[in-house]
């Protein structure tokens, strides 16, 4: 099972300490690799939280795992900013010269156990 | 143990409240702080985070040694690049500025794919801005694309809603694309999809001039009215939903303001601590914020952008300074920064980017172990005393170093 996802980064204040911290260690992947989506949008992978999804464009794949998230509107994932989301973001030199940072778009799918 | 106050420069707020007690050289206690600050000043005790003073292609080195190999690279090379210093101050920022003018090289921070092109707006009075103390005065406070939750946690508790004794209390409101913590104290947040908000403007104005619209719009415009003194504070949602381009939103103010008779005042959710600094000086002395070369007197253009310079392989030696851009760049433009770029970097702490460079300063860090000034998201020049001595040259003397060596 497949779905269009719009992936939106954002700030998040423990991420950001966990680095302060302890660098680019084990926590900070951890809240790194997480993606939290609307529950529609588990329901539609048939998927739980805490399952992992693959998330491809055309500039690679990522893993992350799930959490559902009743504030997340459907077809849009929340993503902490870091450099392992970065593996996905483009950068248009024509139309806005910004990377697509806050509108990265994938498709997601179920990763097998 | 000895108890001291310190500026936070954690984030743009710079919050100069904060307490810390020192048993020894160990701040063993931070009072005031949010999560992130908190986090931000222990991190300066954890040897393992911080680069050594010197490396020199992965050796540990003197000074003299590592001043001398970083010079003579920025002195061979053809394009030389600084990039940057948004968390180092204005000291340090004006020497990087000579510095460039001295090698003819580009400058940039990271404001040229944040928050520069408001602060420009604010600096050449396009937009109408005002100090956090001003915000006093504010009857509405509107979070545009941000979240100070995360972002700037202490924003609205030390700065923009609770410090005020209001005769009435200020509203809150938002415009995001999710419920957020700060959503759910507001009595009116606005929820777009994300990059709608170009088409939201677009139907406030019509809303403002022709009284149709879509309902959201309306209720925009129904609460704008019953404010006297909002204040919108724009954070990088807005900024990248508008692809970096606020003319549509500058016509939003005026009409606002020519129609509705209302002055408001915007306020950059400026992200790192003295970005705001970097985009003064530079607008001081070349009329723009961002994106300067000095390679033939002085030019100013998108092809100076970072970005643009790292995607055609322009520069051939960078000097980075405070920031990590294998981290924070995307992996597609970042992996040419691998390209054959000579790479010099001022961080007191370990990234990606200073184990990709040839020649690391692990410099002291400003407002902790180093003094200055650097300048507030609203404007405002605060002053940093450092609290604790080191041997670890801050990056003004650094940078003066190399000035003194090209
Ligand atoms: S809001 Fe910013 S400046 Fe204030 S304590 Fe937190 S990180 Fe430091």
């Amino acid at each position: 099972m497949k779905i269009k996802l719009v992936i939106v980064t954002y700030r998040d204040a423990y991420q950001w300490a966990i680095r302060q911290t302890e660098g680019s260690e084990a926590n900070y992947q951890e809240l790194s690799s997480q993606i939290s989506m609307a529950p529609t949008d588990l329901e539609t992978l048939a998927i739980s939280e805490g399952d992992m999804i693959r998330l491809s464009d055309s500039m690679g794949a990522i893993v992350m795992k799930v959490k559902a998230d009743a504030n997340c509107p459907p077809g849009v994932g929340f993503v902490p900013v870091s450099s392992y989301i970065n593996k996905l973001t483009e950068y248009d030199p024509v139309k806005a010269q910004l990377p697509n940072f806050k509108r990265i778009e994938v498709i997601a799918e179920v990763v097998e156990a | 143990m000895s108890y001291k106050n310190l500026v936070c420069t954690g984030c743009s707020c710079l919050c100069d409240d904060i307490g810390v007690e020192q048993e020894g050289d160990v701040i063993t206690r931070v009072e005031n702080a949010c999560r992130k600050g908190a986090a931000f000043i222990y991190a300066h005790n954890i040897n393992e985070r911080r680069n050594p003073p010197c490396l020199v292609k992965g050796e540990r080195g003197d000074l003299t040694e590592a001043l001398d190999t970083a010079t003579q690279l920025l002195r061979q090379a053809k394009k030389p690049l600084i990039f940057g210093l948004d968390n180092s101050t204005l000291e340090a920022q004006a020497r990087a500025i000579e510095l460039s003018r001295t090698l003819g090289a580009t400058i940039d921070d990271c404001s040229s794919f944040c928050q520069g092109t408001v602060v420009e707006n604010i600096l050449t009075g396009t937009l109408p801005s005002c100090s956090f103390p001003q915000l006093k005065e504010a009857d509405l406070l509107v979070y545009w694309g941000s979240n100070p939750y995360h972002s700037h946690p202490r924003h609205i508790s030390r700065f923009a809603y609770y410090p005020f004794e209001r005769a009435k209390p200020a509203g809150l409101s938002c415009v995001d694309v999710r419920d957020t913590e700060l959503s759910r104290r507001c009595r009116h947040a606005f929820r777009l999809l994300p990059g709608e908000d170009r088409d939201f403007i677009i139907s406030i104005l019509t809303v403002i001039k022709e009284d149709s619209g879509r309902e959201d719009a309306r209720a925009f415009v129904e609460l704008l009215k019953k404010s006297q003194f909002p204040i919108i504070f724009v954070g990088l949602g807005l900024t990248y939903a508008l692809d970096g381009d606020f003319s549509l939103f500058q016509q939003l103010i005026e009409t606002i303001k020519n129609i509705l008779g209302i002055g408001l005042a915007v306020i950059p959710m400026a992200c790192h601590t003295n970005m705001r600094g970097l985009n003064h000086l530079l607008y001081q002395q070349t009329g723009h914020v961002n994106k300067i070369s000095f390679a033939n007197g002085i030019s100013h253009g998108p092809q100076f952008s970072f970005l643009e310079q790292v995607r055609n392989q322009e520069a051939d030696c960078i000097l980075i300074v405070g920031t990590d851009p294998y981290s924070s760049l995307p992996a597609s433009l970042a992996k040419n920064l691998n390209r054959g770029i000579s790479l010099i970097t001022l961080d007191p702490y370990i990234t990606p980017t200073s184990m990709h460079s040839t020649v690391v300063f692990g410099g002291a860090i400003s407002g902790i172990e180093a003094g200055g000034r650097v300048v507030r998201m609203d404007g405002t020049e605060v002053t940093l005393s450092p609290i604790k001595e080191t041997d670890r040259p801050s990056d003004e003397e650094i940078i003066s170093r190399l000035l003194e060596g090209v």
